[in-house]
């Protein structure tokens, strides 16, 4: 299984590529939206499409809410899970994410086993596989 | 500023606790000073803008930040690079500065991380917290900007 993993920070990428290399997915890494979405295109092309994107929010050329947006508005990517990590705590900016389609929200800081219970809660990751 | 020494203590151990080292909680040694040791201070640094804008600021000793780098990116504390430290060092203000920054009134955003060698020069710190980690200090400051937004 694939995963996207978006965010401008090196050392978050590196992080929540390494917890979701843990739970057996292969992961690609972009910096911000604009870059994901060149990356989604490359995977499709593959037929690679990811079930899975943790997006970062606040990011340089394209944020994670545009990001949302954007691939909730392309029919080829409406079987991918969106998944929101971020510092924004706000009750409003989780409402807006969930709004624009994202389905989970967590919110830095996490734990590996978190990520893991959110994904289980998904349906992404089996019961018996652990963080 | 709604944020003290103490909420500024919780909120990084709280990022430590998951991203550094759950198993060496920091100790909060209130207003200790920073122990700098021989090879000087890695400081990350993220600003807070809006109408109590800001600045976060996590400073450690040069050993305790490389430390801190190998167990945030598990690799051997051998081979961290430069790199590695700034990476870390910055994601941590990152995360400090977020949490700090939900916990004002208004709306706020946050600057990009930015990593220095050396202590920065402060603005009017209105919130700081030193923290113990196994032998090492760490100091957060929460600085205020000058005319209250940036």
């Amino acid at each position: 299984m694939h995963a996207l993993v978006v965010d401008d920070s090196r050392a978050m990428r590196r992080i929540v590529a390494g917890i979701l290399t843990t739970l057996h997915f292969q992961t690609v890494e972009a910096d911000n939206g604009a870059t994901a979405l060149a990356e989604l295109e490359q995977l499709t092309a593959a037929d690679r499409v990811p079930a899975l994107a943790c997006i970062d929010w606040n990011m340089p050329v394209m944020d994670g809410l545009e990001l949302v947006s954007a691939i909730r508005a392309d029919r080829r990517w409406r079987d991918i899970t969106l998944m929101m990590v971020t510092t924004e705590s706000e009750h409003g900016q989780i409402v807006r994410a969930l709004a624009a389609g994202a389905h989970e929200y967590l919110i830095k800081p996490f734990t590996a086993d978190a990520m893991a219970d959110k994904l289980r809660y998904l349906g992404l990751v089996p019961a018996e596989v652990n963080a | 500023m709604s944020v003290d020494g103490e909420v500024l203590a919780e909120l990084t151990q709280a990022v430590w606790e998951s991203f550094v080292d759950a198993e060496m909680p920091l100790v909060d040694l209130y207003d200790a000073p920073l122990e700098t040791g021989p090879d000087g201070v890695v400081v990350g640094t993220i600003a807070i803008h809006g109408p109590e804008a800001g600045r976060v600021n996590v400073a450690l000793p040069a050993q305790a930040a490389s430390a801190a780098a190998a167990r945030m990116f598990d690799i051997d504390p051998s081979a961290v690079a430069e790199a590695d430290v700034h990476d870390a060092t910055g994601e941590l203000a990152n995360m400090i500065g977020g949490n700090v920054k939900a916990m004002l009134a208004g709306e706020h955003h946050l600057g990009l991380p930015s990593v220095t060698v050396a202590p920065t020069d402060p603005y009017d710190a209105v919130a700081s917290a030193t923290l113990l980690w196994g032998e090492h200090t760490l100091l957060v400051t929460l600085d205020r900007a000058p005319g209250g937004t940036s």
